[in-house]
């Protein structure tokens, strides 16, 4: 007797293919509650219409679903030594990353990226108020909320780069990376590989 | 960060950590400022300090490590 009831059920299960007891979790929405207590109110009689489990769920904030991005960006700039920017609302900021440049704006995905030896440009008013700092290197994290930070090991005003300097250590940095290549002291050949490509950045950012 | 050709960053490969690799980048930035803004650079490059070896509460030998002179962006 209780095989055959075993069987009438699985015959049904199979008949409407309940894979498993898992079965697929839709999401409750004031439309579906209100048809299935339209179908359910012919057949209710006297019972009172059931509860719903998310009835007893914490309201989802409701100002969840409008969170509208903000107009200026929040952006802080750091040096260990020095605080460059500290919760300026900007509009633009540059960022030379080891994957390539790119702006922020406000909005953006949130990013956690590396810098590279290159120049963060800020926009403090999109095209009309621009400054330009050389970074090192360091990190930049952009947050979910408009807010972005920039923290670099050093971060020099592009203005404030030595021409001479600059070319000259390219050179010397160039030949020392010639001379050492392939001897074997891989230490020594990536330092100058480093010097090539910290002073090839400068001499990019101070330009033709 | 990583291709698949190089397994890491080439400084990586030759045995420099991030760290060697970051202050390195800075030495070279600070080397190749103007005047007034090199020399408060320069100061921020100096690496001073020095270490003891204890052996039954006496200090043995004092070692002391300092860059005053500075290294001006060379290597290693």
């Amino acid at each position: 007797m209780l095989r055959q009831a075993a069987r009438s059920l699985w015959r049904t299960g199979a008949s409407r293919s309940i894979c498993s007891s898992s079965a697929v979790m839709q999401e409750t929405s004031e439309q579906s509650k209100e048809d299935f207590l339209k179908l359910f109110a012919p057949h209710a009689g006297m019972l009172s219409p059931p509860e719903f489990s998310s009835n007893f769920l914490p309201k989802k904030a409701a100002a969840e679903a409008t969170t509208a991005i903000p107009d200026k960006l929040q952006f802080n700039f750091f040096v260990p030594h020095e605080t460059v920017c500290k919760s300026e609302k900007v509009d633009l900021v540059l960022m030379p990353a080891t994957t390539g440049d790119f702006g922020v704006m406000p909005g953006h995905v949130p990013t956690v990226a590396q810098l590279r030896p290159g120049v963060v440009t800020i926009h403090k008013e999109l095209d009309k108020v621009v400054e330009k700092y050389f970074v090192s290197g360091g990190f930049a994290f952009i947050h979910p909320d408009s807010s972005a930070d920039i923290c670099a090991v050093e971060a020099v005003k592009v203005a404030d780069l030595d021409a001479d300097a600059v070319r000259a250590g390219l050179q010397e940095y160039t030949s020392k990376l010639a001379s050492v290549q392939g001897k074997g002291d891989e230490y020594e050949a990536a330092a100058a590989q480093v010097g090539v490509e910290v002073y090839s950045a400068m001499n990019a950012a101070l330009g033709p | 960060m990583s291709s698949s050709a190089a397994a890491s960053a080439y400084w990586r490969v030759a045995g420099m950590t991030y760290l060697k690799y970051s202050n390195l980048c800075a030495d070279m930035v600070r080397a190749a400022l103007k005047e007034p803004a090199k020399a408060k650079a320069k100061a921020r490059e100096i690496i001073y300090f020095r270490q003891a070896l204890w052996k039954d509460g006496q200090p043995q030998k004092q070692v002391i490590t300092d860059t005053t002179g500075g290294s001006g962006g060379k290597l290693s």
